[in-house]
């Protein structure tokens, strides 16, 4: 086999890789025009209480669309055929880093005491009644990892993975660098 | 710079890689039964005997309406399968770090596997969703696991795929 033989199969590969991360690109900017326009529909309540959890809720929703941004980043990255390059090991590093920083905010928005509705005072008309509806959110236990405090520490430990599995690559990088200097 | 500093220099990242992989993997290998260990005995301390303890929050799950019939059991155990999956092929993975396997056709099956299982489990929940509509905790996290599976089996044959052309230029005379 001759390098003329090889450079095709490995043009064809390559391009196979361009063309497959320009649609994960795409449909990961799809997602984060979602999450742009999700941050329209978060509307300041008066009361102090709902305005300091609105704040958290902003916040983190801020954090999941630097995310997404991030990874079209990434993909674009892959896109241009820089699979293992530095600018690309650090891409990966800063979407963990912001896993965990989006971990960080949900946790402070579950510990945030829940607001408590008052009781009504006085009798209601007859045929009237109040109804109040509590929404309830579970993991099952197991991917979960919650340590039964109802916060999900999967995020987190996703975040620090990623960082890990970068920091791999990116050792992995150096070694085979290395490596092709050897003389 | 000659030949020996670098393959120091190469031994050196290699051995860290395979400290912080060794450690991992014991961290998951013993630290996952210890968790459930733990969790059920708090859930039992909590439940049964009513002591309260800082910041375990999951009181009893007799508390949580699920369904009377066989379907969430069923639920927990294909559920419990798909996680023993996970659980092996995570440890193995970081094994093959641990033994200096980087990025090899291996790994990438491991990941692509991984990948897989995220699938299922979107797969299993979505169908008990249908099966369970008042239980709450079927379906928890459903796109999420969805998202994970098919970022994973894209970064698996990414890295497949570079390590294809990689070979190939070795391959070139």
């Amino acid at each position: 086999m001759n390098a003329n033989e090889i450079t095709p199969k490995a043009n064809v590969r390559l391009y196979r890789i361009k063309i497959a991360s320009r649609i994960a690109k795409w449909n990961v900017f799809v997602f984060f025009l979602f999450a742009v326009c999700f941050l329209f529909f978060l509307i300041p309540s008066s009361a102090l209480h709902f305005k300091l959890l609105w704040f958290l809720s902003f916040i983190y929703q801020i954090v999941l669309c630097v995310w997404y941004w991030k990874l079209a980043q990434l993909f674009r990255l892959y896109e241009r055929g820089q699979i293992f390059a530095a600018e690309t090991i650090r891409s990966i590093k800063k979407l963990g880093l912001i896993c965990v920083v989006g971990a960080i905010f949900k946790s402070a928005i579950h510990f945030f005491p829940k607001p408590q509705f008052p009781s009504p005072q006085t009798s209601l008309p007859p045929g009237v009644t109040i109804t109040t509806t509590t929404f309830h959110t579970f993991q099952i236990g197991f991917f979960s990892f919650d340590f039964g405090t109802g916060v999900d520490f999967g995020l987190i430990l996703t975040g620090i993975g990623i960082v890990l599995i970068a920091w791999i690559m990116d050792e992995g990088r150096k070694i085979q660098e290395e490596q092709e200097l050897t003389v | 710079m000659n030949t020996n500093e670098i393959s120091q220099k190469n031994n050196s990242r290699m051995s860290r890689i395979q400290k912080v992989s060794k450690c991992l993997r014991l961290v998951l290998q013993y630290g996952i039964p210890l968790w459930v260990i733990v969790d059920l005995g708090c859930s039992v301390l909590a439940a049964d005997y009513g002591i309260k303890m800082p910041f375990f929050q999951r009181q009893s799950s007799a508390a949580h309406a699920h369904d009377t019939s066989m379907m969430f059991p069923i639920y927990g155990a294909l559920l419990l399968i798909v996680f023993l999956f996970w659980y092996r092929a995570i440890l193995k993975l970081f094994g093959f770090f641990e033994k200096g396997v980087l990025f090899t056709v291996e790994t990438v099956h491991c990941i692509q596997i991984l990948g897989g299982i995220y699938i299922a489990r979107f797969f299993l929940a979505l169908v008990f969703k249908f099966l369970l509509p008042n239980d709450d905790w079927v379906g928890a996290g459903l796109h999420d696991n969805l998202f994970i599976g098919f970022f994973m089996i894209f970064i698996g044959w990414l890295l497949d795929e570079a390590r294809k052309i990689r070979e190939e230029q070795e391959l070139t005379v």
